[in-house]
């Protein structure tokens, strides 16, 4: 059996225009207080181009994380989505990255 | 949706084949079996405290004699029935007894030669014969696939004979140190690996489109959170503890076959499922969180992964810990 990781076979991965160290920080995000991840989706064939998800947000919350997307020079796209009626309670914030 | 609260049962460790990396280090001269009787019981004492998905594995559950009156205890009790199998075995007699069953989880380890490396020489081609079959019975069915250090690349070609075959989903289940498996620790996937089959996965989804699930046995580091932080005393044992396994022999254990002795709840063959939850919950579920849920917790932060194998984390605390369990 080769040692080789099976991952290092996959040059559309390794060659993806989202860096590893990008997924690493929107995926972080997801680590904090308040911020959810709840979709993850990544597009490309062969080559990884387009990621895209979205995050379950604290109202609180929603600016600090616009904010550090819009730092990320990969994210081109951000729709916020408030939830609650009469009052907001939860926002849903999607992102797309990529070309 | 509800979530699953899976109760998964080894009724034997006999097995027609002898898998390189079998957990349950399961094959032909394996005699253990459990007594059906025992087992229905089993089933409805986890009903009760909350399971709703009965997952059968083994050995090759195909063996079980009454393994139809388990799939039907499970559905009569509103549970989701599955049965993971080497599929070499399925007959229109087997499908038959299947019947009601909610998926049919297939092994698949790679294109056939890696299939057959691992699990025998044509037993890629046993199984793939019989899945015309399989569709003929009108069986929700889908494929497993181990995850290795080296065989991500092979997931594409996985994909699209899933989608060939008509299956309905596609599990990567992440190489488990257990039974014979544990002779195989090179090859487990490690963390980083595990990320990209996440990433890997998303992609294939894409290919494949809808009809085929692509579910990769991990949880987003971030959801790991709501584990440790939840009102546990007032919520059912199924949602504290899930899987929970009964082995061949009928020890039940939490996470994953073989998982460490000292955190067993108990055997069938002493006392009734019922008890041993009552009795480990009592006792033993504070210890179990502080130092086995927590620990894995701190270690999965400690290692600033996106996306953890949760049930390994568990397994690999247990082993680490040195316990003074009381029924060790």
């Amino acid at each position: 059996m080769t040692s080789e990781r099976g991952s290092d076979k996959l040059q559309h991965l390794k060659k993806a225009e989202i860096s590893e160290s990008q997924l690493d920080r929107l995926a972080g995000f997801a680590n904090e207080e308040g911020i959810e991840l709840v979709d993850w989706l990544v597009r490309g064939i062969p080559a990884v181009d387009w990621l895209e998800g979205s995050f379950h947000v604290r109202p609180n919350a929603v600016g600090d994380l616009i904010n550090r997307l819009v730092a990320e020079g990969a994210v081109r796209q951000i729709v916020v989505f408030p939830y609650g009626i009469p009052a907001v309670d939860l926002v849903e914030v999607r992102f797309a990255s990529g070309r | 949706m509800d979530s699953a609260r899976v109760l998964q049962v080894h009724p034997l460790g006999r097995c027609n084949l002898s898998c390189l990396h079998c957990y349950s280090s399961s094959g032909p001269a394996v005699t253990e079996e459990l007594e059906t009787g025992l087992l229905l019981g089993a089933i409805q004492d986890a009903a009760q405290e909350g399971y709703n998905v009965l997952a059968v594995s083994g050995g090759e559950p195909l063996l079980y004699r009454e393994l139809s009156q388990l799939i039907e205890c499970a559905r009569n009790l509103g549970m989701t029935a599955t049965v993971t199998t080497n599929g070499t075995l399925l007959n229109a007699r087997r499908l038959k007894s299947l019947r009601g069953l909610d998926l049919l989880a297939i092994s698949l380890d790679g294109t056939p030669d890696s299939h057959d490396r691992m699990r025998g020489r044509g037993s890629f081609l046993q199984m793939a014969r019989r899945l015309e079959q399989v569709r003929a019975a009108g069986l929700p069915f889908g494929f497993i696939f181990t995850l290795t250090m080296q065989n991500l690349s092979e997931l594409e070609w996985i994909a699209r004979f899933a989608l060939d075959q008509g299956a309905a989903l596609l599990q990567v289940h992440p190489l488990e140190l257990a039974g014979r498996g544990r002779q195989m620790s090179e090859h487990r996937p490690d963390e980083e690996e595990l990320q990209w089959a996440v990433v890997e996965a998303a992609r294939l989804q894409t290919v494949v489109g809808p009809s085929v699930v692509i579910h990769v046995d991990a949880l987003p580091a971030g959801g790991l959170r709501d584990i440790g932080d939840c009102e546990y005393q007032s919520l059912p044992f199924a949602f504290l503890l899930h899987p929970l396994i009964i082995e061949s022999d009928g020890t039940v254990v939490p996470a994953e076959h073989g998982f460490d002795r000292r955190w067993k709840l108990g055997s069938l063959y002493d006392r009734s499922l019922a008890v041993s939850i009552q009795q480990f919950r009592a006792e033993r579920l504070g210890a179990f969180r502080k130092q086995i849920v927590a620990g894995a917790l701190t270690d999965a932060a400690a290692a600033g992964v996106r996306f953890v194998n949760w049930h390994e984390a568990l397994t690999r605390r247990a082993r680490e810990v040195a316990v003074s369990a009381p029924n060790a």
